[in-house]
């Protein structure tokens, strides 16, 4: 059972998310602040964590960036979904070493496919 | 020599004469001697004769001689004078002449004069004309060397001090400027911007350049953080001859403030628009792909529901704030009681929450009414009561207090909620910005009421601000101008030093349109007036029988039997009444224009609440209002002419103002009421 941290501020996100999420077999951790879910990654180590951008306390990109250049949950794979869906957006979230990203808004679907490969892959590895 | 030849001429003639005439004489006496050879008598006389002949030629011929001698000396002297006389002619001739060309060269020496003045004030306009120049100005010769700078040139490099540096006759030109210089100026120029070195190549590469034309926009943060936008273009006349260079510098940081302004908000937007985006399509394709149990069906609809709902405030409410900053926004403002419209909003919010508590006290017994627009003050209320409640989750009593203070009415809600940091107390009012901390994550909005309540407060004169402590509470506040009376339908009168209102009715309105009675009202309202409101003609004439009043405010079409005109005859043909001002406020009837009467004033309606003001002003201080104002509809210039002649009320001029006739009554003998 891959444990998925789902990271953004608005309560109904992050429903979604977990109602997108349930037919699988995750356990959904949730963080409405990016200082959570900083702390909640180092402390549960989930296998993936998404990520919303603007969120009060530290923005996504901040919380990406600190997973990746922390060598103890650097493996934590990270999805940035935000709502920002200009290229320079993207750009930011590759400089942030971010693995995958998804442009709010997003068809659930979508989100399952993209997640169930990308834990997938995880395991060939 | 001449004469010689003369003379010479005058001696030989003489002696041929002689010669002749001895020779005639000689043969006569050789005649005579043989005829009468005896006769020595006639011998002697004719040699005799012949001597006095000879003698008498000689005479004749040094006569004639003389004679001629002095002809001919006449003859010289006139013609020497006439000589003389040409002489004198071309003398003056030439003298005119010269004369003529002095003129000339005075002629072209004052308009040399004034070119030159022409010249010089030209050239003073074009300095003046780039000195005035927002953007900074520098010209170049062909070698480089710098010809002039601007004043906003200096200006905007103030930092190079650029009279110290060069010796500069006035303050535009620059003497003593060499190549070297002028590299040190552009050197200078460039400091603390960003790739300078490759600016000033490129720069030092222009000055000798004749074609290139150059534009760059430079981040400038050393010695101030700025934007500039530097151009460069050869400076050629019409003849291509080239003169140099000019460069042009502009401070575009304001620009770039507002194109960095205008990228913030539309990425906020789109941002504030995905987030409910999100929601709704997520969900929904939710429902339609999965079997749901109904219970989840109906948690996703909900959420489907208020997201949409939120979707549709948000872009009401941007474009509210829109539309009041582009100040399209109509408000409707009337005289209200700010009193109930806090009552009002505070019975909204009594029952909204069971945590809160709402409770609203007056520091005042009368809180005075205000001009306000009642809906949007509601709104303003609203937002803050909600606000109050949204950020105080632990619950807690919400206090609303008006009071007076000098001339405005201050408003002030207080929460004992979560309070606000203050380095983003001046942040609250700007669109789209929220506080974002843990305590706040589930308060939603659309981070556009504050600002909308600024720009409605704003809009009816007023400040809105907070006060605030960080985990205490914060008390949000605004203030109004207000007016000097309530708005209720009792009206007290007020004493007011221009109108010298007494317990007496001061005003009668005689109007059958309620709205209109309520705009009269609240017009005059801070006069300090009582007024009391008819609707009917009859009414009125009962009225002013049994009361004073100061002024009649005079609708033509009323509801009774009588029309205004019919009232106005009636008043103005008893003694008792006749001295009262009357302002006709009507949308004027034609078929009633021939009605008699004398009127101190006619509105037009709709009028202007000054206009009104101004009128009852001058009606009551018992002046007469000399000016009527119509509207120019057709014929009605005649009707009311014969109207007011017909009354003994001379006409001294008439007026257009668009469609407004404006007649301009002649003498003072008012309608005072003194």
């Amino acid at each position: 059972m891959y444990r998925v941290l789902v990271a953004d501020d608005e309560k109904a996100l992050r429903v979604l998310i977990a109602g997108t999420l349930e037919i699988g077999n995750y356990e959904i951790l949730e963080a409405d602040n990016g200082i959570v879910a900083l702390d909640l990654v180092k402390r549960e180590k989930p296998d993936l964590i998404i990520l919303d951008v603007m969120m009060p306390g530290m923005t996504g990109y901040e919380v990406c960036k600190r997973i990746k250049n922390n060598p103890d949950i650097a493996a934590t794979r990270v999805l940035i979904l935000t709502a920002k869906g200009q290229l320079s957006d993207r750009e930011a979230a590759w400089e942030a070493l971010a693995d995958f990203y998804l442009a709010k808004p997003f068809s659930p679907m979508e989100l399952l496919t993209m997640v169930e490969e990308i834990l997938s892959k995880q395991v060939r590895e | 020599m001449r004469r010689l030849k003369y003379i010479a001429f005058i001696i030989i003639g003489a002696v041929i004469m002689i010669l002749f005439f001895s020779n005639i004489l000689s043969q006569v006496s050789q005649h005579v001697a043989k005829a009468h050879p005896n006769d020595s008598g006639m011998q002697s006389f004719f040699s005799i004769m012949f001597i006095k002949i000879i003698i008498m030629m000689v005479i004749f011929v040094i006569g004639i001689g003389a004679m001629l001698v002095s002809l001919m000396n006449t003859y010289q002297k006139v013609q020497a004078n006439k000589q003389l006389e040409n002489i004198n002619k071309e003398l003056m001739e030439k003298q005119y002449a010269l004369e003529e060309q002095n003129a000339i060269i005075e002629e072209l020496n004052s308009q040399l004069e004034e070119e030159n003045f022409k010249h010089h004030q030209q050239k003073e306009i074009l300095h003046a004309i780039i000195d005035s120049l927002g953007a900074g100005i520098m010209m170049t010769d062909t070698d480089g060397a710098v010809l002039f700078i601007n004043k906003a040139w200096k200006d905007i490099f103030r930092y190079l001090e650029f009279e110290n540096q060069f010796y500069a006759q006035d303050t535009f030109y620059i003497d003593g400027v060499t190549l070297s210089s002028t590299e040190r100026i552009m050197g200078n120029m460039v400091t603390g911007i960003e790739d300078s070195h490759e600016i000033l190549d490129k720069l030092n590469s222009l000055l000798t350049d004749k074609q290139s034309r150059y534009n760059v926009d430079m981040e400038q943060t050393n010695p101030v953080k700025r934007f500039l936008n530097l151009y460069s273009n050869p400076c050629v006349s019409e003849n291509n001859d080239s003169f140099g260079r000019v460069f042009v510098v502009r401070d575009v940081s304001h620009q770039k403030e507002v194109d960095r302004l205008k990228l913030e908000l539309i990425s906020t937007v789109s941002h504030e628009l995905r987030t409910p985006m999100s929601s709704i399509m997520g969900f929904s394709e939710l429902i339609l792909t999965r079997k749901l149990t109904e219970e989840r069906n109906r948690e996703y609809i909900g959420i489907i529901n208020s997201e949409a709902k939120r979707l549709t405030n948000l872009i009401n409410d941007f474009l509210d704030i829109q539309r009041m900053e582009s100040g399209k926004q109509v408000f409707n403002k009337q005289l209200n009681s700010i009193d109930q419209i806090i009552e009002e909003a505070v019975s909204l919010f009594q029952s909204f929450s069971v945590k809160h508590k709402v409770i609203y006290r007056k520091a005042e017994e009368r809180i005075p009414s205000v001009y306000c627009d009642r809906d949007k003050m509601l709104q303003v209320l609203s937002n803050l009561l909600s606000n109050a409640i949204k950020y105080s989750p632990d619950g807690g009593g919400v206090r609303i207090v008006s009071a007076v203070e000098g001339d405005r009415i201050r408003i002030g809600i207080t929460d004992q909620g979560l309070g606000i940091p203050d380095d983003v107390k001046e942040k609250l009012f700007t669109k789209f910005y929220r506080i974002h901390n843990d305590d706040r994550r589930e308060i939603g909005g659309t981070g556009l009421g504050l600002a909308i309540c600024k720009e409605i407060i704003r809009s009816h004169g007023g400040e809105i601000g907070v006060e605030s402590t960080l985990g205490q509470g914060s008390t949000f506040w605004f203030n109004l101008p207000y007016s000097g009376k309530d708005a209720s339908d009792e009206m007290t009168p007020k004493s007011d030093s221009s109108f010298c209102a007494d317990s007496e009715g001061d005003v009668l309105i005689v109007e059958d349109d309620e709205s209109m009675v309520k705009l009269i009202i609240e017009i005059l309202m801070n006069e300090g007036l009582e007024m009391y409101a008819v609707s009917s003609g009859e009414e009125a004439l009962q009225l002013v029988a049994n009361n004073s009043f100061k002024l009649i405010i005079l609708d033509i079409a009323l509801s009774g039997q009588l029309n205004g005109w019919d009232v106005l005859k009636e008043l103005k043909g008893n003694q008792g009444t006749s001295n009262i001002p009357i302002i006709i406020s009507s949308v004027y009837e034609y078929k009633n224009a021939a009605s008699q009467g004398d009127i101190s004033d006619y509105l037009m309606k709709p009028y202007e609440p000054e206009q009104l003001i101004k009128m009852v002003k001058k009606a009551l201080n018992g002046k007469l209002n000399s000016k009527m104002m119509l509207n120019n509809g057709d014929g009605l210039t005649e009707t009311i002419l014969d109207m007011l002649t017909n009354n003994g009320i001379g006409v001294k001029q008439i007026d257009h103002s668009g469609n407004i006739l404006i007649i301009t009554l002649e003498g003072e003998e008012g309608l005072g009421n003194e």
